[in-house]
C-alpha cells in the first residue's frame, strides 16, 4: 500500500510538470502579448506609444526571449515559491492572488461536501425508497439540475432574490465588510452568502452523483451478499450501511477528482455572473489582458487542483476497497 | 400428530405481485421437519424451491408475497411456537431468528460474501449480534469454527477477503457462518451447484460430520437426486409450486409413485448403465411458464398417464400412500389400483 502511494505520488507530480509545460505554450498561443494588449488599451485613450518604446518593455520583460528560455525562468521561479509579476497589477502574482485563492478554496470544498452529502444521502433515499413520491420529486430535480447550466441558473436566483427579497444574492461579502480585513463577523458573513454559489456550482454535480448512487444502490440491493447478510441476522440500517451502501459509494468515491476539477472550472463563469471574490473573474481578465504570468499560475493552480483531487479518490478508494489494494502488490 | 416437529410449514402460498396481476410461484406446500432430520427438497428450476426456502427466514425480494399459510417454528429453546409467517419482515423477532436459529447456506459462495469486508469479520458479526460476546471471544470463536469447516489456517483466514478465497474455501467459510449460533434449523439451498464435482463430495461430507456433530436439522435443496439421495432422511419432489410426492427417500428412490418423480428418476445418469448404453430418459416438453399454470394437475401435459376430463378438472390432494410417503397422482386415487 504504502509503495502504492509513493508511485502516485511520482505521476501526481509528472503530471503537474507536463501541464505546466502546456499550460505555458496555451497561454502564449493567442496572438500578441502583453505589450499588444497594453499598446491597444492606450491607444483607445488616445495615448500613441512608439514602436521604440513596445520594444524597449519587451526587453525589459523578456519577452524577446525564446520560448523555452522564458518558461525555464519562470517554472524555476515557480519552484523556488515566487510566482512571477503581474504587469497589469504592478504587484507580484502571489500577492494579487493570494486572498481570492483561499476563497477558490473555500468555495470549492464547500461546494464538493454540499455535493457528497446530499447526493448520496438523497441517493440511497431514493434507491431505498424507489417509485416513492420522494423518489420522483428527487428524479425531477435531478434532471433539471442536470439540464441547466451553471449560469443560467445563477442569473435566476439573482433576478428572484432581488425580486421576492429585494436584495442583492451575488457577491461573497456583504458591502460593510467587503474592504475590512478578515475577522470573526466577516467569515460568518461569508457563510451566510456562500450558500448560493455552492448551490449553484454544486447543482449539476448532485444531480449527476445522486443519480449514479440510486442507480448503483439499486445493483447492489439485489446482490446475493445482501441477502447473506440479511440471512445472517443483521439488522435492516446496520445491513444497508455496511454492505451496499459502501460498495455504491466507490464508483461516486473514484469521480472525486473529475467532480473538484468541474468544480473549479466551472467556477470561473458563475464567479463571474454571481460578482465573487474569488479567482474566476480574475483569470478571465488576467486572459484577455495576456497577463502572462497571472494567467500561469491561475492555471497551474487549477490543474494542481484536479490533480489533488484525483490523487485524493484515489488513495481513498484504496482505504475503502481492499481489492485496489491487492490489484498491484500482487 | 403425536410427533415433536421443528418446523411445519401448512398451505404456503407465495406469489409475485406484479403491477396490475399476481403470479402464484408456491401454491399450497405443506411439509414438516422432525429436530436432527435432513430433508431434501427436489425439483426443476423455477420450481419454487429457493422460493419457499427464502420464506422460511422471511427474506423474499420484495416483488414476492406470502399470501396465505402458516409456518410454525419449534426451534426456541424456551418450546414456544412461532408462526414466521406472520412476522415482520423487517422486525426485531425475525432477525432473532435469521442466523441465530435457522441460518442458510447459497448456491453461489462467491457472491454471496461481501468482497470489502474480511470473512471474519462477516462472521464474527453474525456471533455478536445474537450471542453478544465481546470481540476477542467471537474471533475465537470463528477461527474454531472455519478449523471445523476444514480450513486450514483459521488463524490467517479471517483476516483475509472472499477474492483470496477459492469457491470451495468460500462455501467452508460460508458452513461455518451458517453453524456460528448452533442454529436449529440449517438451509442449505443447492450448496454444491457452484463447485467442481470433487469439491462437492468434500463439503457434502462436512455439511453430514457437522450436521451430526451440531444435531441440526437440514433442509437441503438441490435439482441433484443423486446429491439428495446420499443426505437426506425424506425427500419432497416440488414441481411448479406444488409438493407433488414426499415420503422417506428410500421409499422415493425404490417405489416412486409419481409420473413426474419416476420421469426425474429415469434421467438421472449412471455410471454403470454405460455398457448397456442405455440412453437418458428426457421428459417430454418443458415446464410450462409462469403466466400459464395447466388447470388440474400441473404435470398433465407432460405426463405419460394423463387421463382425460381426470387430471385436467382439479389438483389431485397428497394422500399416504404407506408410512409418510404421500403422492398427488389420480392414478392412485382408488388406493387399491397401484402402478
Amino acid at each position: 500500500m504504502f509503495s502504492l502511494i509513493v508511485r502516485r505520488i511520482i505521476s501526481a507530480l509528472t503530471t503537474l510538470f507536463l501541464i505546466s509545460i502546456v499550460a505555458f505554450i496555451l497561454i502564449q498561443l493567442p496572438p500578441g502579448d502583453f505589450v499588444d494588449a497594453y499598446a491597444s488599451k492606450k491607444s483607445q485613450g488616445g495615448v500613441i506609444i512608439t514602436k521604440e518604446q513596445l520594444d524597449a518593455m519587451r526587453i525589459q520583460m523578456g519577452l524577446d526571449k525564446p520560448l523555452y528560455q522564458q518558461y525555464l525562468k519562470w517554472i524555476g521561479g515557480v519552484l523556488r515559491g515566487n510566482l512571477g509579476y503581474s504587469w497589469e497589477y504592478h504587484r507580484p502574482v502571489s500577492e494579487v492572488i493570494g486572498e481570492r485563492i483561499s476563497i477558490t478554496l473555500i468555495l470549492a470544498f464547500s461546494t464538493l461536501l454540499f455535493t457528497y452529502v446530499l447526493a448520496i444521502s438523497i441517493g440511497i433515499y431514493s434507491a431505498v425508497r424507489q417509485y416513492s413520491i420522494g423518489d420522483h420529486i428527487a428524479t425531477v430535480l435531478g434532471y433539471i439540475g442536470l439540464a441547466m447550466p451553471g449560469f443560467l441558473f445563477a442569473l435566476i436566483l439573482l433576478y428572484l432574490g432581488q425580486k421576492w427579497f429585494g436584495m442583492s444574492v451575488g457577491g461573497l461579502f456583504s458591502p460593510e465588510f467587503v474592504d475590512v480585513p478578515w475577522s470573526w463577523a466577516k467569515f460568518m458573513d461569508m457563510i451566510k452568502h456562500l450558500w448560493v454559489p455552492v448551490l449553484v456550482l454544486g447543482m449539476a454535480g448532485t444531480a449527476f452523483q445522486l443519480r449514479t448512487m440510486r442507480a448503483t444502490l439499486l445493483d447492489e440491493l439485489n446482490k446475493m451478499y445482501v441477502t447473506a447478510a440479511r440471512a445472517g441476522g443483521v439488522p435492516e440500517f446496520r445491513l444497508l450501511m455496511k454492505y451496499p451502501v459502501r460498495m455504491a459509494i466507490n464508483p461516486i468515491v473514484a469521480t472525486l477528482g473529475w467532480e473538484l476539477s468541474k468544480i473549479v472550472s466551472g467556477a470561473p463563469i458563475v464567479g463571474l455572473v454571481l460578482s465573487l471574490p474569488s479567482t474566476g473573474p480574475l483569470f478571465i481578465q488576467a486572459l484577455l489582458d495576456q497577463d502572462m504570468y497571472l494567467a500561469g499560475a491561475m492555471i497551474l493552480f487549477y490543474c494542481t487542483m484536479v490533480v489533488i483531487g484525483t490523487f485524493i479518490s484515489d488513495i481513498l478508494l484504496m482505504i475503502i476497497d481492499p481489492r485496489m489494494r491487492f490489484k498491484r502488490s500482487s | 400428530m403425536g410427533k415433536k416437529y421443528l418446523l411445519n410449514v401448512k398451505n404456503l402460498n407465495i406469489s409475485w405481485r406484479l403491477d396490475k396481476a399476481s403470479v402464484p410461484i408456491v401454491c399450497g406446500v405443506d411439509f414438516s421437519l422432525e429436530p436432527g432430520k435432513v430433508l431434501g427438497l427436489v425439483g426443476e428450476s423455477g420450481c419454487g424451491k429457493s422460493v419457499t426456502a427464502l420464506s422460511l427466514m422471511r427474506i423474499l425480494p420484495k416483488e414476492l408475497k406470502i399470501e396465505d399459510g402458516e409456518i410454525l417454528f419449534n426451534g426456541h429453546n424456551g418450546g414456544k411456537t412461532v408462526d414466521i409467517a406472520k412476522l415482520k419482515p423487517k422486525g426485531e423477532d425475525i432477525q432473532k431468528i435469521r442466523g441465530g436459529r435457522i441460518s442458510m447456506i447459497f448456491q453461489e459462495p462467491m457472491s454471496s460474501f461481501s468482497p470489502l469486508h474480511t470473512i471474519g469479520n462477516q462472521i464474527i458479526e453474525v456471533i455478536e449480534i445474537h450471542k453478544k460476546t465481546a470481540r476477542g471471544e467471537a474471533e475465537e470463536i470463528t477461527i474454531n469454527l472455519l478449523k471445523k469447516a476444514g480450513i486450514a489456517d483459521a488463524r490467517d483466514a479471517v483476516k483475509r477477503y472472499p477474492f483470496e478465497f477459492s469457491g470451495g474455501m468460500l462455501q467452508r467459510a460460508m458452513i461455518a457462518k451458517a453453524l456460528s449460533c448452533n442454529p436449529s434449523l440449517l438451509i442449505a439451498d443447492e450448496p454444491t451447484t457452484a463447485l467442481d464435482v470433487t469439491i462437492q463430495a468434500q463439503i457434502l461430507n462436512l455439511m453430514r460430520d457437522l450436521q451430526r456433530e451440531f444435531g441440526t436439522s437440514i433442509i437441503f435443496i438441490s435439482h441433484d437426486l443423486g446429491v439428495v439421495g446420499q443426505m437426506a432422511d425424506e425427500v419432497a419432489i416440488m414441481y411448479m409450486g406444488k409438493i407433488v410426492e414426499r415420503g422417506p427417500t428410500k421409499n422415493i428412490f425404490k417405489t416412486p409413485k409419481h409420473p413426474y418423480t419416476i420421469k426425474l428418476l429415469d434421467a438421472i445418469p449412471r455410471l454403470g448403465n454405460l455398457e448397456d448404453r442405455r440412453r437418458l430418459e428426457p421428459i417430454r416438453g418443458t415446464v410450462p411458464g409462469l403466466f400459464n399454470r395447466p388447470p388440474g394437475c400441473i404435470f398433465h401435459d407432460r405426463c405419460d398417464s394423463y387421463m382425460s376430463g381426470i387430471c385436467d378438472s382439479a389438483f389431485p390432494d397428497l394422500r399416504e400412500m404407506s408410512e409418510n410417503h404421500f403422492v398427488a397422482c389420480y392414478l392412485y386415487e382408488k388406493g387399491e389400483m397401484d402402478q
